[in-house]
């Protein structure tokens, strides 16, 4: 029977879940090393790949072949070059990688922990650009994994929260979800196990990596402060693993020591909580700015959210706790393991979106009260020729069809005229954007066609634009001439449209351990 | 007493139409919500691109249309009503004598149009009189008034209609014959002087006809016995186009005709009057502080040279001249004022705008210019359409060498408020312009104040909720697909946090 597959693809850890035969999701383990959580780090040398915790051993000799933080690189056009030890703009480059080759490297890692894995779905931060989203699609499919579809993180966590048989979560709650490069936050109605996404905001550049690189800046200054002397440690990628250990340490303990090989010797350097706290203000400023715009969007104050649920490795940083208390007005639910709700929310949503016929009658009967309502987290709009009312000039601008934080699934129509006598073409564009802009410099045009119009006629006719916007993220989009009928129809999926069979190829070169 | 009674007389009188009305009521309490701002949900039939739409609107009538078959099945009640005749004199004869010595009593209010303080009362207060008014408050023919409204942060004129639109037999017959619609046309003239009426003004799509003057067009289905029971908007105009030939106090006409499909206008009139079925009319007294069309027109050279003088002051901000800003100049030159006026001399104009160049590039030099008195005299010769073009161009200047200093900021920030535009309006261009540039002057500390445009007398909350504008607004641009304005959104991203730091948000 092919399994039931949600898999979390995180920037600094992975996981791979599974529903068991009772139906409740199953965080799968590390053949190896029996761990549940692994690394999203790669060795790469030759035609030899090394996934995993094992892969940061090789930091300190051979740091320029190992591959971190793959994740926040998936919407850019780089390879990864290992010669110059970092990712890199030149795309021609020989035996360099794409973010979605690397990305499949770890999904065929992951995919060893069970048998028959087919169909996935695969996390991704609810902000993840439409680039981004079209990347993972790749690595999935360099990796030979059909995606039923891609989830939200906070969703698939909250999925996962309201199916816990020992919490009890009600209510409106705020799904806080800080990772190891991404930040989430999420509001959301939970009754029983129906779970109604209010809305999310996201900040992509937030997480435990910007903490861990705070740190090498203060082991940085620290060492100066004794020596006198500047060390390279940004950009030195031992460093910032050793600055990930000394974070862990001040998530429990008050400080935690270092030792720096530098210029002058070997140096034991003290960093407490205090200044490690202090050293992170930027972020906690970013994080308590997107949690007051997600309020407002959803028309929330602290006192109307019954609980925080925690999502992520680096809500464990007492800080985070110190902020969402002092900003919620009370502590946030605590004793759920905030590495793996996300991967097992992925595994329940999986159960949700696979065929009834091929779930046992367990699994059905766990899953069976489960249900979501998604929201769409973008405006949907189009290009179109709009009266600027301060200037009085007509201007390309941005048009909005379908609202941010809409109920899904969702269908709009609004109509549109023609400019032109004699207007032939209509330029059919499809737009996306996190905020209701008009500047079409602000946001990206995801589809661009042309329906053609009958000849001849006066200006003004009309044209109908419908976009439909269903569950599970499927958009149409149809452009009617509403008196001649003429249509075209776009069905615009996030799916991977790519040929890969060089990058496929690439990659099964490479034996993986 | 008066409201119980006027209930029995709807009773007795529409008894059979409640749910249609219900239905109409339901709809005009709709689109009341949501003008006055309790509801955020936009009635359905505001919907459309240009906010009212024709199969909405043809929706509405359509309900009219219910409506009145409504009304015409409560004829097959004959028997009901028959039984009810002995009473029906009596009971007229007690409410005129109600009515009477009420309005004896006291003046009653004058609502042939809902104004905006009936709007703000109670949904019952609001209710009571209009199941009081609509007894009274019928027009025998169609009827507009202007309102003035604001949509989504602009300033409109709402041309409301309301009362029966009175096809004649023979015009239905002829709307038959154009797949029964009809033409809705609306113009504007200003009538200040009474012998010499002239049409406004239109060079905007979709508000001007093919002569360009201000207008709005649509086709729409009719039939007997249509009517808006409730003040509707009809048509809509955005305030800042609707502009007369003079400044000061002035009469404004508008007129919405009703005519053939295939009618023509000219000069805002029907050209052949057997076209016209019918039309309707209202005025509109409008105080207009700035230079009327007539006004801009003898005022657009003097202004051209100081938009170029101001431009010159932002080049030279740093007290050396920035040449990029000064090719830009040159080519808002040849744009704006060479390519456009193809009649006049080019070679004299480029001469004459070279010295003007130069002599204000000396002013400056010698601290001999004034910005207050460039700006002042800006201000009475332009509309605000105008500043804001003087403002996109001073951006271009200060963007030109892919940088923005502090200085230039600060001066487009004075400038942006001395010429009374819309500092919100202004944040976005400027977000536009630091969002294509590649450095943001930040050596000073207090430019980061500068950048979002705080003014002195701001408090650091005000800062603070600003800021977080300011972060939604660039944290959204963090997943822009152009890769400039990525890298600059995430600079910014920083900026905006720092300073929350710094003012304790």
């Amino acid at each position: 029977m092919t399994k039931v597959i949600g898999i979390d693809l995180g920037t600094t850890f992975s996981a791979i879940a599974s529903l068991d035969d009772l139906g409740n999701p199953e965080v799968l383990a590390s053949i190896e090393d029996n761990r549940k959580i692994t690394a999203s780090a790669i060795y790469l040398k030759d035609n030899e790949v090394i996934v995993g915790d094992k892969a940061l051993t090789y930091l300190k000799d051979q740091s320029n072949n190992v591959i971190l933080q793959t994740k926040r690189e998936m919407e850019n056009d780089v390879v990864y070059s290992t010669d110059q030890g970092k990712w890199v703009s030149d795309t021609d480059l020989v035996d360099a990688y794409t973010p979605a080759q690397v990305s499949a490297l770890i999904l065929k890692k992951l995919k060893e922990y069970t048998s028959d894995v087919k169909k996935v779905v695969i996390t991704v931060p609810a902000m993840f650009a439409e680039k981004a989203r079209q990347a993972t699609l790749d690595a999935a499919k360099i990796a030979d994994l059909e995606v039923i579809e891609l989830i939200n993180e906070p969703t698939a966590a909250v999925l996962h929260y309201a199916s816990l048989p020992g919490v009890e979560v009600g209510g409106r709650v705020m799904i806080f979800d800080l990772g190891g490069g991404t930040f989430d936050v999420t509001f959301a109605e939970v009754k029983n196990k129906k779970v109604d996404v209010l809305t999310s905001r996201g900040d992509k550049y937030l997480g435990g990596r910007d903490f861990d690189n705070e740190i090498t800046k203060l082991m940085k200054k620290k060492y100066f402060d004794i020596h006198n002397v500047e060390i390279d440690i940004e950009n030195n990628k031992q460093y910032l693993h050793k600055a990930e250990e000394v974070k862990k340490i001040l998530s429990v303990k008050d400080k935690a020591n270092i030792e720096i090989n530098g210029p002058k010797g070997l140096q034991k350097i003290e960093i407490t909580q205090d200044e490690f706290e202090e050293s992170i203000q930027t972020y906690i400023e970013k994080i308590k700015m997107l949690i007051e715009e997600a309020m407002d969007a959803s028309g929330m104050n602290p006192s109307r959210i019954n609980q925080t649920l925690l999502v992520g490795g680096s809500t464990r940083m007492p800080i985070i706790t110190k902020v969402l208390t002092q900003l919620m007005g009370k502590p946030p639910v605590k004793g759920v393991n905030v590495d793996e709700a996300v991967v097992c929310g992925a595994a329940i949503y999986a159960g949700l979106k696979t065929e009834k016929e091929t779930l046992s009658d367990e699994q059905q009967e766990a899953l069976k009260d489960v249900n979501l309502t998604d929201v769409c987290n973008f405006y949907m709009g189009t290009l179109a020729l709009i009266t600027d009312t301060h200037t009085n000039r007509s201007v390309l601008a941005n048009t909005l069809i379908i609202k941010r934080d809409s109920k899904l699934p969702v269908s709009v129509t609004k109509r549109y005229t023609t400019v032109n006598e004699g207007q032939e073409e209509l330029e059919c564009s499809v737009t996306q954007s996190e905020g209701p802009e008009d500047n079409k410099e602000f946001v990206n045009i995801i589809h661009e066609e042309i329906l053609k119009l009958p000849k001849g006629r006066p200006a003004g006719q009309p044209v109908d634009i419908t976009y439909s916007y269903d569950e599970s993220g499927k958009m149409h989009c149809l452009f009617t001439d509403v008196e001649s009928g003429n249509s075209h129809e776009i069905e615009l999926t996030p799916e991977s449209t790519a040929t890969l069979d060089d990058a496929k190829k690439q990659i099964e070169k490479i034996s993986i351990e | 007493m008066k409201f119980f009674i006027s209930i029995l007389f709807f009773i007795l009188s529409l008894s059979l139409n409640t749910n249609a009305q219900e239905e109409t009521k339901n709809f005009e309490k709709e689109v009341t919500d949501y003008i006055e701002g309790k509801t955020d949900v936009r009635p359905d039939f505001l919907k459309t691109d240009n906010a009212i739409g024709d199969k909405k609107i043809q929706e509405m009538l359509d309900k009219a249309d219910r409506l009145i078959s409504s009304k015409n099945s409560s004829y097959d009640t004959t028997d009901f009503l028959q039984k009810l005749k002995p009473f029906i004199v009596p009971l007229i004869v007690v409410l005129y004598l109600i009515f009477k010595s009420d309005g004896d009593s006291k003046e009653k209010p004058k609502t042939n149009t809902k104004s905006k303080n009936s709007r703000n009362r109670t949904d019952d207060e609001y209710n009571n009189e209009w199941n009081y008014d609509d007894s009274e408050d019928q027009f025998d023919s169609i009827k507009i008034s202007i309102k003035e409204q604001i949509y989504e942060n602009t300033q409109m004129f709402d041309i409301e209609a309301k009362g029966p639109l009175n096809f004649t037999k023979d015009q239905i017959e002829q709307s038959e014959k154009e797949n029964e619609e009809a033409k809705f046309s609306c113009y504007v003239f200003d009538i200040t002087d009474k012998d010499n009426e002239i049409p406004l003004q239109g060079l905007t799509d979709p508000y001007k006809d093919e002569n360009y003057l201000l207008s709005s067009t649509r086709n729409m289905k009719v039939g007997l016995g249509l009517a808006y029971n409730d003040w509707t908007p009809m048509f809509r105009f955005p305030k800042s186009i609707i502009i007369p030939p003079n400044r000061g106090q002035r009469i404004l006409k508008f007129v919405v005709c009703v005519s053939k499909l295939k009618s023509k206008f000219d000069q805002g009139k029907i050209k052949n009057k057997k076209d016209l079925y019918f039309e309707t009319t209202t005025t509109f007294d409008l105080n207009f502080e700035q230079p009327g069309y007539l006004e801009s027109e003898i005022y657009e050279s003097a202004l051209n040279e100081k938009i170029i003088q101001l431009g010159m002051a932002v080049a030279y901000s740093e007290k050396k001249i920035n040449t990029s800003g000064v090719e830009a100049i040159k080519s808002w030159i040849n744009t704006e004022i060479l390519w456009k006026n193809y009649l006049i001399d080019e070679t004299e104009e480029k001469v004459k705008y070279s010295f003007l160049l130069k002599n204000t590039h000396e002013l400056l030099k010698k601290n001999k210019l004034s910005l207050s008195e460039i700006v002042k005299e800006i201000n009475f010769k332009s509309n605000i359409s105008r500043r804001y073009d003087a403002m996109n161009l001073l951006l271009n200047i200060a963007g030109s060498d892919d940088r923005l200093s502090k200085e230039e900021d600060k001066l487009l920030n004075n400038t942006a408020r001395a010429l009374e535009l819309n500092l919100e309006r202004f944040q976005q261009m400027k977000t536009s312009t630091i969002a294509n540039i590649d450095t943001i002057d930040e050596t000073n500390e207090d430019n980061e104040d500068t950048i979002f445009n705080f003014s002195k007398d701001m408090t650091d909350a005000d800062k603070c909720k600003k800021l977080r504008e300011e972060y939604t607004r660039w944290n959204r641009q963090t997943n822009n697909s152009n890769e400039k304005i990525r890298n600059q959104a995430r600079k910014m991203v920083e900026l905006t946090a720092n300073l929350r730091k710094k003012y304790n948000c």
